[in-house]
């Protein structure tokens, strides 16, 4: 079930703390809160390729080669960033979110920006319950022109989905998990994984 | 030794470390196999054998921890550690000289034009040099003169009297809660530029000294000294609050473990336990106090009292007597200082915002950043929700939506709280790591550490956003 917006907000200000929906900084709440959903803004920094001192990923040959291989762009406050046609780079929400561990969450490009060809994830949407941090977006630009981003932009959406139960061991405590309380672009960490 | 002190002290010296350790390590992860390298390797050599002299006393440092009485000895054992820390990190830092400039971080840049507005301009900057140990501000020309930039051999690192150009980019660039010395220093640049408080100065020794001509010279240049020190503090005060003295008090207690005497008077900056003292008197005027930093004042002054008792008879009036006349000085100069800020139409901080910090502490606390705060409580946004109806109108609804707007912070809040935080927490933080088994003592200290940083760091860049 996912959750409507009169439901979002009652558990943005749920008196039980392991409840409560965070997003912070919600700035424009009248804006940001849809039937179904809260808009998130893009955070200042980017992460970048740089392919040149690597021929491949192998992340469990090199494991370090999938963290250096994105150098940190940070752009401050009204500057743009131009993401080029078929460029892929990460960035991250400006807001700071908390998953409760009842619910879990997906981020979704916004209709106005998937429009002009912005996908705000190559892949990984799904936010676990329990997850605290900025999410990490994956932009790629599939359209034919630079995209202008600034940061503070509501680019994507968060949706909230109730479970049937609480999970037995949510991602905040899960000592697999990579991400929990990221606060910028984060690197992939695949080469944590054992497989 | 006051127990808490050396609790205290023992913290800091461990956050001292694990920072020195994570500015090391990131230039050798961003930087692998640069001719850097041996000299970064080296240190870090240095760095893991206090980690293992720190493990070694690991159960002594836990019982001291959680309060528990040390026997002479094992007194003894933890002072000595004290001491090698910081006589060895002190070296260590002036060595970073060598090493490549980091940039600074924007978020700085974004703190001083928060704080000072239109007098700060990034295109006529003086140059402020800091470290976790030391801060001074040099207008450009002076600091060529002393950085002596086109001499051939190396500086001895133990003769350098002044800190190293940004080297805050390089020590303390991730920390926010270190930024509030540029506030003083910057007060300095702003002090020179409009020439506020050498005639304060002269005006105060003409007035009240009135010296015999002999000496009238080096008596007003004492002044001088002093007046610009003070303003430069007032300064920060105005802007930042009572938690603008902080980042002096933590450098005071830093330097001070490697020495039992009281620091002397260099004839230019009041002794830190004054300072601490007017800021409080004009804190307090003005409703607000340094006792939400407790433990940093306490040890400061029980770190004073303890090394005053071992001085002679004169030297303790002498220092008396100069403690006198600095506070003497202060109240005689205050108003017209503050006034003088006024006119500046900067930002003042005030009670009002030190409620807001104390309120974004408790935020930080819980881990979430605080570039801004809840514009209603939730007992509003719940009371106003009960009252919609059944199908309330959309109107109704976006009302109630709109009850949840958060407010941007200020920068400065973000700093007072950083330091309420850090004040309430300090003790705990490090009783819990040291509570860990050995091997995990320092990957948790460092893990809170950084996590601070990232917290504070990532509140400025949320407010960088909205008032860029």
């Amino acid at each position: 079930m996912i959750l409507q917006d009169i439901e979002i907000v009652k558990r943005m200000i749920d008196p039980d703390e392991n409840k409560r929906i965070v997003v912070t900084p919600l700035w424009d709440p009248v804006k940001q809160i849809g039937p179904s959903s809260v808009d998130v803004r893009l955070g200042v920094g980017f992460k970048i390729p740089v392919t040149s001192y690597f021929h491949s990923i192998d992340p469990y040959n090199e494991p370090s080669v999938a963290e250096r291989y994105m150098s940190l762009l940070e752009v401050p406050g009204l500057e743009g960033f131009y993401l080029h046609p078929g460029e892929f780079v990460l960035a991250s929400t400006l807001e700071y979110i908390r998953v409760p561990h009842d619910l879990s969450c997906r981020i979704e490009g916004r209709s106005s920006w998937g429009r002009l060809g912005l996908l705000v994830h190559a892949t990984a949407g799904f936010i676990d319950p329990g997850y605290a941090g900025n999410v990490t977006f994956e932009l790629y630009n599939a359209g034919r022109l630079p995209m202008a981003l600034k940061p503070g932009l509501r680019i994507a959406q968060l949706c909230f989905i109730k479970l049937a139960g609480e999970p037995l061991v949510p991602y905040d405590l899960r000592p697999e998990s990579k991400y929990n309380r990221v606060l910028s672009a984060e690197s992939s960490r695949i080469w944590r994984d054992k497989q | 030794m006051h127990p808490n002190k050396l609790q205290f002290l023992l913290s800091s010296s461990a956050e001292n470390l694990i920072r020195l350790v994570v500015v090391l390590e990131r230039r050798r992860s961003t930087s692998p196999g640069s001719e850097y390298d041996p000299i970064i390797q080296a240190m870090l050599r240095y760095c893991d054998e206090y980690k293992q002299a720190y493990l070694q006393h690991s159960k002594t440092i836990n019982r001291l921890l959680a309060g528990d009485a040390l026997s002479g000895p094992e007194e003894m054992g933890i002072k000595v550690l004290l001491r090698n820390c910081i006589n060895t990190f002190v070296v260590l830092h002036e060595l970073l000289l060598f090493l490549p400039r980091e940039s600074i971080r924007k978020e700085m840049h974004f703190f001083l034009r928060s704080l000072f507005g239109e007098a700060y301009d990034p295109k006529d900057l003086s140059v402020i040099l800091t470290s976790i140990y030391n801060a001074f501000e040099y207008s450009l020309d002076s600091a060529i003169t002393l950085l002596d930039v086109f001499v051939t051999k190396i500086p001895d690192p133990k003769q350098l009297q002044f800190g190293h150009v940004m080297e805050l980019a390089i020590v303390d660039r991730d920390n926010p809660l270190s930024w509030g010395i540029l506030a003083h220093e910057f007060g300095h640049y702003i002090d020179q530029k409009q020439n506020i408080s050498a005639p304060l100065a002269t005006d105060f020794v003409k007035k009240k000294i009135n010296p015999p001509a002999t000496a009238a010279s080096n008596i007003e240049k004492l002044f001088k000294n002093l007046a610009s020190e003070i303003f430069a503090d007032i300064t920060a005060y105005y802007l930042l609050g009572p938690v603008s003295l902080l980042p002096v008090v933590n450098m005071e207690l830093n330097l001070g473990m490697a020495t039992d005497m009281p620091p002397s008077f260099d004839s230019v900056h009041p002794f830190t336990t004054t300072r601490a003292t007017f800021i409080n008197d004009v804190a307090i005027n003005e409703g607000m106090s340094l006792d939400l930093f407790g433990p940093f004042i306490e040890t400061l002054r029980a770190d004073d009292q303890e090394k005053l008792a071992k001085l002679d008879k004169p030297a303790t009036e002498q220092r008396l007597q100069i403690d006198a006349y600095i506070r003497f000085f202060v109240n005689d100069i205050m108003d017209q200082i503050l006034r003088s800020l006024g006119q500046l139409k900067l930002v003042r901080f005030d009670k009002f915002n030190l409620s807001i910090a104390n309120q974004l502490k408790d935020r930080l606390l819980a881990k979430i950043p605080i570039g801004s705060r809840p514009a209603h409580s939730i007992d509003e946004v719940s009371a106003s929700i009960a009252g919609l109806s059944l199908n309330p109108s959309v109107d109704d609804a976006r009302r109630v939506f709109s009850l949840l707007r958060e407010e941007p912070a200020l920068v400065s809040e973000v700093i007072a709280a950083g330091w309420i935080a850090k004040s309430q927490n300090k003790l705990r933080f490090f009783r819990e790591a040291f509570g860990q088994k050995e091997e995990k003592i320092f990957p948790y200290l460092q893990a809170g550490i950084e996590d601070e940083d990232r917290l504070l760091m990532k509140s400025v860049e949320m407010i960088s956003v909205t008032r860029d």
